[in-house]
């Protein structure tokens, strides 16, 4: 259609004299929108208390199911759409995003008034989670390349506005449902109808900022590498050919390892404090801790990755897998039963929490570096189903532990060393996948007569 | 956002950082004022810590 063909990548071409930093606000307002989902727990006791017609209330599980459902169609519609994605270029992608995403939270709110589920899972969950699938990767991969001499810079810049994303969220919808109660109004419909709103025009702003960079476009004074070098390539590889290349798999291990380690804290993070220091740190001081943790996450995004420019992304994730076995194992020893430190407990969670966020803003610039920026956003795409795989798997462990203690009569407080010793395990594992990440072969690379003009900046 | 050759003005960068950076700080400043209970918070009672 005409009037949408402002969308088109060839519309969103940058003139020169572009300046490449007007790119990074594009990308956080879409991030800093769809990150909003991991506030979503700020919804679970409103949502309890809403009344049916017939007098009936929805339980805890299925409210549960609503975010789970949320990322579950993010990491599939990531997979799914993320080789579109990069053809049809970035605006495009943000504006389906900021729909879809806006769109999600109206269908969402008119299941809240009626008190019909199905429209929240409909809405919030399946419209709102392709939402989220198409808006997280599009401007992590547009960044990649406007900043090729800082690649992890531009992923930390992106994927940091995730981890901020939750921090609006959170306080944006509590003062919206206290604002609409105190009213009169019902606080949920109406709160998700502004949020819905409100996001959407922020994602549109990300919508007309964005630009790509035209073909042959460097920074200027940059020169890039005449060959490849190390673990940087200079040639690109296709997303078939890439999924064929055991550095993809090893990746994939990489990422799914990380996240499903970082959720063991996640999950259990509140009860954990108060439990290895019982009687010393009470809930509201727990609910502190979490925002101690928010604060680290999103820290972690930006500065791990900014330092995977100089150290170099297979390093970054060596340190990682260094750090992160060892504070696992020493977490359980900072409570009252041990060294009774609740600061050190605060200060090695909180760095393991970095390190968590550090994985997901590091990995997008560890695929540029191996695979080149061609098919980045599909490639990237088809890694984070790691996410949704350690999303499931991480609280199952967690909390497979911890119900099989309480079965067997045992204080929850001894299940933490066996789940945190998991943990240390696992990202021991990730050691050895990352230690196996070598340059991608030749016979992999694809000729430069492809069908699409290879992005701007890649050589 | 110009469509024509011409530089991209300095103002417009820093306006387009504005409206991320807004949220964005007013988001840290309440989750640093949810973090501050963490060291704010003392229990009403001191009961003994012990394994349990």
């Amino acid at each position: 259609m005409a009037a949408f063909s402002f969308l088109d990548r060839d519309r969103s071409i940058a003139p020169p004299g572009f300046n490449r930093w007007l790119v990074p606000p594009a990308a956080l307002a879409i991030h800093l929108s769809i990150g909003q989902v991991y506030a979503f727990s700020v919804f679970k006791n409103p949502l309890l208390a809403l009344t049916g017609a017939d007098g009936s209330h929805w339980d805890l599980k299925a409210i549960g199911y609503i975010f789970s459902i949320a990322i579950a169609v993010l990491g599939l519609s990531a997979a799914l759409f993320g080789k579109w994605l990069e053809t049809a270029g970035p605006r495009k992608a943000m504006f389906l995003a900021a729909v879809c995403f806006g769109a999600g939270f109206v269908i969402a709110s008119q299941g809240a008034a009626l008190h019909q589920l199905w429209l929240v899972y409909l809405g919030y969950g399946v419209v709102g989670g392709v939402g989220l699938g198409m808006g997280y990767i599009s401007p992590v991969a547009t960044l990649i390349k406007w900043f090729p001499d800082r690649p992890g810079l531009a992923g930390g810049m992106a994927i940091m506005g995730f981890g901020g994303g939750a921090m609006i969220g959170s306080p944006l919808a509590t003062k919206l449902m206290a604002f609409y109660k105190a009213g009169g109004h019902a606080a949920i419909p109406s709160t998700w109808l502004t949020m819905g709103l409100f996001y959407f025009v922020l994602m549109m702003f990300g919508v007309f900022t964005v630009r790509v960079p035209a073909t042959g476009w460097k920074p200027e004074g940059w020169t890039p590498p005449a060959k490849s070098a190390g673990m940087i390539s200079s040639h690109n590889v296709k997303v078939q050919q890439a999924m064929k290349t055991p550095q993809f798999w090893l990746l994939w291990l990489v990422l799914a390892l990380n996240t499903t380690a970082g959720i063991g804290i996640l999950e259990q993070a509140s009860p954990m404090i108060q439990d290895l220091f019982h009687g010393k740190v009470l809930a509201v001081a727990a609910g502190g801790f979490v925002g101690v943790l928010s604060l680290f996450n999103m820290a972690g995004r930006f500065i791990w990755a900014s330092l995977s420019d100089y150290m170099g992304r297979k390093t970054t994730f060596f340190v990682f897998f260094l750090i992160g076995p060892v504070l696992y194992w020493f977490l359980p020893l900072t409570g009252s039963a041990h060294m009774d430190s609740v600061a050190l407990f605060v200060l090695s969670a909180g760095v393991l929490i970095s390190i968590y966020g550090g994985g997901f803003s590091t990995i997008p610039a560890y695929l540029r570096d191996l695979y080149g920026p061609y098919d980045v956003s599909a490639i990237y795409g088809r890694l984070l189903t790691a996410w949704s795989f350690a999303g499931i798997v991480g609280p199952l462990i967690v909390n497979g532990i911890l119900d099989h203690y309480v079965a067997q009569g045992q204080a929850k407080l001894n299940a933490y060393p066996t789940i945190l010793h998991i943990m240390t395990g696992l990202l021991i594992a990730g050691l050895v996948a990352n230690l196996l990440v070598r340059p991608i072969q030749e016979k992999y690379w694809m000729t430069e007569t492809a069908d699409r003009p290879v992005a701007a900046g890649a050589h | 956002m110009t469509e024509s050759g011409s530089k991209s003005s300095p103002v417009l960068v820093a306006i387009a950082w504005a409206v991320v950076s807004i949220p964005l700080v007013w988001g840290i400043y309440n989750t640093s004022l949810n973090a501050a209970k963490l060291f704010t918070t003392t229990p009403a009672t001191s009961a003994p810590a012990g394994p349990r």
